[in-house]
């Protein structure tokens, strides 16, 4: 590699020929008998002054001429001055010298130093370049490790990768990648510590257990280590310096950045993949819920649901069963896809089992007995199943579940108690059968807490009374339309205050004709 | 003896570039330092330089017009120009190419990427 501008201090870059034999020439006439030269450290003859009266060589005296105790040549006076004032003349000459030279070798650090500033400059512009673009977090490591070994003299490297999720501890995942013959990563007692506290640059000379010099940098981004670059080389001269550790945390922060950008890119793609997962797996359930209302006499049945996120684990169905209709409310302890899965099942489950003139209780206790078995992580679901038939006689089962509300058409509120435990939690456990009948006028309404349990933007609960509230003040109305005031009510409460919960709801109405829709 | 001209009238970019070049001495190549495009132009007529790199922003006379100059004389058409410039300003890239320059550098430079493309252009290395 070269080492532009950083080279050691020579009397050929500090003083050019031409200014040493301007800077000599006016000490001829202090020394005229004199013959002034200035030798380089090698010897060679680099600019001389001659006075007017010299003849001759002669026997010589010689001055070092040193920069930071480096030699870097010789002031060489033949003859050595003899009188006090030629002694005088040779002392300001050298003063004169040594000023220049120190004046210039500060100069050259000065600009040595820019040059090493312009050098990190380009090499993280173009580490940028080779890095633009690259979304894949798995290219980062290899080209930071080309790069460095590109601009920093080693004989082997790698990159080590704390844990891929970004917590940065050492040990969690780790994964290291390894170029160059004498890089294994388990080399060196150095490597080790570095690995133990990875967020500190260090060099690290050879010793016991170490066999080569070490260099780290960590990769560091938004105040995580997201792992570190290391550089090894062997030889007693060859410890690395403070510049080649500038330089590569440098680079390793500037691969930090990207690698923490790729990253990000792939969760946000991950994220993505997921919420147009969720969207069809919306679709799908979505098409679950009834799309119109099997006919049965004498009663006008409405529902609603909705998810709280894209998928639910809340669902209402509706089944004709025989000459009646089977009503299901059911809420899934749980939300998102899990919930919505198991969900599907219970609706499948409960459809199949309600087939064949099967009672309520008869039907929830074979739903309950085989989603016992799929129910093993511990998914249960509260559910209300009735049905309804022409006379208005309504036999139910509840499962856990909130109890549904049946608002006589004179005002008298009844409640649907439960009548065994959620399904799902013991494959045996008893489902017993209510009984209720409804008149001309009677209203039925099954929800899930989810619409009992809605916040307002302060936190209030839309609360049991609220619904009730609403339903008694459209009592009067079909089915459709208390459901529609209901839900209208319960958009305005929420607002913009985010939903927590599915909600579902199922309003019949007795004494009306069926509706379709 | 091969020569190299560099051209920049800011006196602490003349020493990074003559810092960065030097080790072409070594290699007996002597470098010429000028501080203005008229001064740049007058030496290259004069001493016949390999390589002129060349400052686009000098007073006197601008390194376009310097380049210009030499591209138009037949006794210089062994001069290779490196235009050197403020980065950011690589629009005027295609105003090098026009009045002849074979490179255009942009500042800050790259040292090696400069010591690299001098010894190219000299036949060096």
């Amino acid at each position: 590699m070269s080492a532009v501008g950083v080279e050691r201090a020579s009397l050929r870059r500090l003083l050019p020929a031409r200014a040493a034999a301007e800077l000599l020439a006016p000490f001829g006439r202090l020394l005229p008998a004199a013959r002034m030269r200035l030798r380089r450290a090698d010897g060679e003859l680099h600019a001389e002054a001659v006075g007017e009266a010299w003849h001759e060589p002669g026997v010589a005296r010689t001055w070092p001429l040193a920069i930071d105790a480096v030699e870097v040549g010789l002031l060489v006076i033949d003859p050595a001055p003899r009188t006090d004032a030629e002694e005088a003349a040779v002392e300001v000459l050298l003063g004169a010298l040594r000023r220049a030279l120190t004046a210039a070798h500060a100069q050259r650090a000065m600009a040595g130093e820019t040059l090493e500033r312009y050098r990190e400059i380009h090499l993280l512009y173009r580490v940028g370049d080779a890095l633009a673009g690259t979304l894949d977090p798995a290219a980062v490591p290899r080209r930071v490790l080309a790069e460095a070994r590109g601009v920093i003299d080693g004989d082997g490297g790698g990159v080590w990768l704390a844990d891929a999720d970004g917590d940065g501890a050492p040990g969690a995942r780790e994964r290291i990648v390894v170029e160059g013959p004498s890089a294994a990563p388990s080399d060196g007692a150095g490597l080790r510590a570095r690995l133990a506290d990875p967020e500190l640059p260090a060099i690290v000379a050879a010793g016991p257990g170490a066999p080569e010099h070490l260099l780290w940098a960590p990769m560091m981004a938004r105040e995580a280590c997201l792992g570190g670059v290391w550089l090894t080389r062997a030889g007693d001269d060859a410890v690395f310096a403070a510049g080649d550790l500038k330089l590569l945390t440098a680079l390793a922060t500037q691969a930090a950045a990207f690698l923490d950008n790729a990253r990000l890119h792939q969760r946000a793609l991950a994220q993505e993949r997921l919420e147009q997962e969720l969207r069809l797996a919306y679709t799908v359930q979505a098409r679950l819920m009834p799309r119109e209302t099997p006919a049965v006499a004498n009663w006008s049945v409405a529902g609603f649901w909705r998810p709280a996120r894209e998928v639910s684990g809340d669902f209402y169905d509706l089944l004709p069963v025989g000459d009646a209709l089977g009503v299901v409310v059911a809420d899934v302890a749980d939300k998102g896809m899990p919930a919505a899965l198991f969900m599907a099942v219970t609706r499948s489950l409960l459809r199949a089992a309600a087939t064949g003139g099967r009672t309520p209780s008869q039907t929830v206790a074979d739903t309950n007995r085989l989603a016992a078995l799929d129910a093993s992580d511990g998914m249960f679901v509260t559910l209300w199943y009735g049905v309804l038939r022409p006379d208005g006689e309504v036999r139910y089962v509840n499962a856990g579940h909130n109890p549904p509300i049946v608002l006589r058409a004179d005002g008298r509120v009844e409640r649907l108690p439960r009548t065994g435990i959620l399904v799902g939690w013991d494959a045996d456990a008893p489902y017993g059968e209510g009984v209720v009948t409804l008149a001309q006028g009677d209203l039925l309404v099954a929800f899930t807490d989810g619409v009992t349990e809605a916040r307002d933007p302060h936190g209030n609960e839309f609360g049991e009374g609220r619904l009730l509230e609403i339903v008694s003040a459209h009592r009067r109305a079909d089915a459709q339309a208390v459901l529609d005031a209901v839900r209208s009510a319960l958009d305005a409460f929420v607002a913009d205050a985010p939903t927590h919960d599915d909600c579902t709801l199922v309003v019949a109405r007795f004494g009306t004709p069926p509706r379709v829709g | 003896m091969p020569k190299l001209l560099i051209a920049d009238d800011e006196p602490h970019i003349r020493t990074l570039l003559q810092q960065t070049l030097e080790t072409l001495e070594d290699d007996g190549v002597e470098l010429l330092m000028e501080a203005d495009g008229a001064a740049a132009l007058e030496r290259i007529r004069r001493e016949r330089p390999d390589v002129a790199f060349l400052d686009v922003m000098m007073p006197r006379m601008n390194g376009y017009d310097v380049c210009a100059a030499v591209r138009a004389d037949p006794d210089l058409a062994h001069v290779r120009v490196v235009l050197l410039t403020a980065k950011g300003q690589e629009a005027d890239r295609q105003r090098g190419a026009d009045v002849g320059a074979h490179l255009y550098l942009t500042k800050p430079f790259d040292p090696d990427a400069l010591l690299e493309t001098a010894e190219r252009l000299l036949g060096l290395g």
